[in-house]
């Protein structure tokens, strides 16, 4: 699929994770990121990072309720509503860990225009850091593992972190090096095998567009479903209608890919 | 090399909402007004902003300093647990649950809309109108709503006015359901006169400080919720028990009224029908996600399997 169709995916159900702070809407959107990830992510060792995600949602989570104790008066509403606003993060970054292992970000980089060429560079680079050092990471232990060095998780850390930073300068350096042969940050770039927007793009495109749209014209009634209530803590309200507009974000996940898709991106 | 300048700036998006603030009425005095509807007494109060930007809890603050109008804050500062004597003063600041103090800003025009967000979150200009109305219900068709005022009644003709006399009250209640039109013009006939819990003690202190033993002693009991029970019934099927507070008092505690519907009393559940069944169609949608997205793991696991991952890596990317 189009780079450009994920970037709008990722930015739309990002959008409606950080508008609200329903639990009933949250948790279907992280079923949505899980089910987009496991359907459409590229293969290769940053498919792992989708779980490194999640492991950081939760932590998340933790750390945002842990904080309430320095609240001055500790009530059920308080934790209740710290532990939804940890939710509502980890389902942010577990839909950047769905983006990242469903779309190069560098895909992106492509369609910028020129001017913005440079800006859409460091973008690239810092969304795209968490999962290459994962990638990273998981290859070089793979590569110690065939070697027939068995370390314990925790020990191998010195023999880890070596090649690690090792990699993830050479992949700079390729980086740059493969950009600039290209033309990039010259005023010319090539255009070698341009990416197509297909049908299945723009079905996606839409989709997100109109779950933005949902959540938006929710926002703006005021709807006090998005927002639930911890004081008092009340059983929070469910809108039907966005809650469809969340379920329609898990359409990429259903759409057939073609098997070149699948191979090559 | 020019890529390494772009290396020092990160892009960052992030959906900021700018929480909707109601448009103020143009108006030259930095002043806005704050009326506190206790189900007793409504006050008015027109506080004078000063330079600085305000929020709905330090218009309260303020409205406190320049009228003497009591409060108490909890929350660290983002929750209003009293009120005009009317609330809760301990410990607790939802001590009164279902009872709490809701938030409403005014339309320009008389009504009352519902405050999506948080008091400490709604930035008040010059000409706008805050209300206060105690009450069960979470939203702004279940909460009784604050009486009727726009800023010109608060402000304009007395600048600074001394807490209205209740008297005016049962005048101005008619107008209300252009703050709630969810709400159905039956839903609070001859009020006036009622007042909420302490009518049980003496429907004519309308004094405020005696409110507040008032509801701290009878809102804990359900005796009121029978008589709101029987209210709805008449006015309306199935629509909101909560909607009509101020009925409660208009009786006097009878315990031979039917308790039936009285079920949910805490105001926690939500009142439509319908609620229960989409949250459980959320938790559905979100099981079965996860089941297809462990499925498809799996099945693409199983095609690739028989690669090694090392292998698969060189050749995918």
């Amino acid at each position: 699929m189009h780079p450009g169709a994920w970037l709008l995916w990722a930015l739309s159900a990002g959008f409606v994770a950080i508008s609200t702070t329903n639990p009933f809407y949250l948790l279907p959107l992280l079923g949505v990121a899980w089910v987009v990830h496991a359907a459409c992510h590229r293969s290769g060792p940053q498919a792992r990072s989708w779980r490194i995600f999640l492991i950081f949602g939760v932590l998340t989570i933790c750390t945002r309720t842990a904080l309430v104790v320095f609240l001055p008066d500790i009530q059920l509403g308080s934790v209740v509503e710290a532990a939804l606003e940890g939710l509502r993060l980890a389902v942010l970054l577990t839909v950047f860990g769905t983006y990242n292992t469903v779309s190069d970000p560098f895909g992106v980089l492509r369609l910028a225009p020129r001017r913005f060429h440079e800006p859409a560079l460091a973008a690239a680079l810092a969304l795209s850091i968490a999962p290459r050092t994962i990638a990273a990471v998981s290859t070089v232990r793979e590569a110690q593992r065939l070697r027939g060095i068995e370390i314990g998780r925790f020990r191998s850390l010195p023999a880890l972190a070596v090649p690690v930073l090792e990699t993830g300068m050479e992949e700079a350096v390729v980086l740059a090096e493969s950009m600039d042969a290209r033309g990039h940050g010259r005023g010319r770039r090539t255009r070698y095998r341009p990416e197509r927007w297909s049908r299945r793009s723009s079905t996606v495109a839409l989709a997100s567009a109109a779950a933005v749209a949902v959540v938006v014209w929710a926002l703006l009634r005021a709807d006090p479903s998005l927002a639930m209530s911890a004081f008092p803590i009340t059983w929070p309200r469910v809108s039907p209608v966005v809650l469809a507009a969340v379920l329609v974000l898990s359409l990429p996940a259903w759409l057939p890919q073609s098997a070149s898709e699948r191979t090559t991106t | 090399m020019k890529l390494r300048s772009s290396l020092l700036g990160v892009a960052l998006l992030a959906g900021a909402l700018a929480p909707v603030a109601a448009p103020g009425v143009a108006c030259a005095a930095s002043s806005a007004a704050l009326v506190v509807s206790t189900g007793n007494n409504d006050y008015t109060y027109c506080v004078e902003l000063g330079g600085s930007s305000v929020n709905g809890i330090d218009l309260i603050q303020r409205a406190g300093s320049q009228h003497g109008l009591q409060y108490k804050l909890g929350y660290g500062g983002r929750a209003v647990c009293m009120l005009a004597n009317v609330g809760a003063s301990g410990s607790d600041c939802f001590g009164e649950h279902p009872y709490f103090w809701g938030y409403w800003q005014g339309d320009g025009s008389g009504g009352w809309k519902w405050s999506g967000s948080g008091a400490a979150n709604i930035t008040v200009r010059a000409g706008d109108v805050n209300g206060w109305s105690w009450g069960t219900g979470d939203s702004g068709s279940s909460h009784p709503a604050t009486v009727a005022a726009t800023y010109e009644s608060v402000c304009g003709a007395t600048p600074s006015p001394e807490p209205t006399p209740p008297p005016d009250r049962p005048k101005d209640r008619g107008p209300r359901e252009t703050g709630a039109p969810e709400k159905p013009g039956g839903a609070r006939p001859g009020d006036g006169s009622s007042t909420t819990g302490a009518g049980d003690s003496g429907g004519g202190s309308q004094d405020s400080t005696d409110s507040v033993e008032d509801t701290a002693e009878d809102e804990p009991e359900h005796e009121p919720k029978e008589e709101r029970a029987e209210d709805s019934k008449e006015n309306h099927k199935g629509k909101e028990p909560r909607a009509e507070r101020s009925e409660v008092a208009v009786v006097t505690p009878s315990p031979s009224e039917t308790p039936v519907t009285s079920a949910n009393p805490a105001g926690a559940t939500a009142p439509e029908p319908e609620t229960p069944v989409a949250a459980l169609v959320a938790l559905a949608a979100t099981v079965l996600l996860a089941a297809f997205g462990v499925l498809l793991n799996r099945r693409r696991d199983g095609a690739s399997a028989p690669d090694r991952p090392m292998e698969q890596q060189r050749t995918g990317t």
